[in-house]
């Protein structure tokens, strides 16, 4: 049986910061991609989540989100935005060093469906704000996902060592 | 470097299709994943996707499920089901919802068969959820079964895939 999971590209943010992180030119080879994305902002206000585009494109994105944040659990929904919000995002106030993880699962990328995204996003700094969270997106769209944008909303900086990796993973 | 996350089998329909059935599931990893992109045929009043292992039909299955709505995160529980059911109502054109099912410890023969799935439902929720299945059987076959077992159906370009995965 063959490897199934496969490693497509990997940037960690330099000491500069970033204003995003962008995978482009995907291959269409695979069946699903997932994104392991580790981050923290630069700043300490803002919406503090890290939200995606595909394609460039600024329209036709959903999504909601359920999240618990040690005291209380809470859902919200987002809609007519011009990008999609898929994970927390860690601001720089929160403990040094701490950064939030989002697990990114995208479904049947290359087919001329509309797009689903599956995220788990964590964080834990030993103080009293963290974040235990699962967002479903959609993308109405049947354009095949060729560049993935990952960015702070808000107009937010990704501090340094902020990664992610882009994993494509085949089904036969 | 060893091979860690390989694919059993996959399926994707391209009819209406009611019941989806892995069997001979190879007894040599440590977990399965069960991949699910899924739309239903037809509009029914209530439609969802039900798991079940080596076709045990009985009241053998129970869920916890934290979902949101969009307006408000809700948890409940039931017992005593007759398959792992999960609510994935699309009929949107275009739209599949996607389920993602871990099997741990599968092979086991000492222990119940612990599940842990995240499904979102595009058009309505989305969930966490930990189920059981009540057999010390190792689980050597997994039908996906419509809501209603049979009738309303998968539809056209529903994909189905198990994962396998080895710790060492």
């Amino acid at each position: 049986m063959p490897l199934t999971y496969y490693k497509i590209a990997s940037t960690t943010v330099g000491s500069g910061g970033a204003a995003s992180i962008d995978f482009t030119s995907i291959p269409q080879t695979y069946t699903d991609l997932v994104v392991l994305m580790s981050c923290r902002r630069t700043v300490s206000t803002g919406t503090g989540q890290l939200s995606l585009k595909f394609n460039g494109s600024t329209s036709s994105y959903t999504s909601k989100l359920l999240e618990g944040t040690g005291s209380a659990a809470a859902s919200n929904n987002y809609s007519g935005l011009t990008d999609m919000p898929i994970g927390q995002a860690e601001p720089s106030n929160f403990t040094a060093n701490t950064f939030m993880n989002t697990q990114i699962y995208i479904s049947n990328y290359a087919l001329s469906n509309f797009k689903p995204v599956s995220s788990d996003s964590v964080s834990e700094n030993n103080a009293t704000e963290a974040y235990a969270a699962v967002f479903a997106g959609l993308w109405s769209s049947t354009a095949a996902i060729t560049s993935i944008s990952l960015f702070p909303r808000g107009g937010d900086n990704w501090a340094q060592y902020s990664s992610a990796t882009l994993y494509g993973i085949k089904k036969d | 470097m060893a091979y860690t996350y390989e694919s059993i089998a996959t399926t994707t329909t391209t009819s209406a299709s009611p019941a989806i059935t892995f069997s001979s599931i190879p007894q040599t990893f440590t977990d399965l994943v069960l991949v699910i992109s899924v739309r239903a045929n037809s509009t029914p009043t209530s439609f969802g996707t039900g798991v079940r292992f080596n076709s045990d039909t009985g009241t053998n299955y129970s869920r916890t499920v934290l979902y949101g709505s969009g307006s408000s995160a809700v948890s409940f529980r039931d017992t005593n089901q007759t398959r792992i059911f999960y609510s994935s109502g699309s009929t949107t054109a275009s739209q599949f919802n996607l389920i993602r099912v871990n099997i741990m410890n599968y092979t086991n023969s000492s222990i119940y068969k612990q599940v842990a799935t995240r499904n979102d439902d595009y058009s309505d929720v989305t969930s966490v959820s930990s189920s059981v299945w009540r057999s010390n059987s190792a689980i050597t076959s997994i039908t996906v079964t419509p809501y209603d077992d049979n009738s309303t159906g998968f539809a056209t370009g529903s994909s189905f895939t198990l994962y396998g995965i080895k710790t060492a």
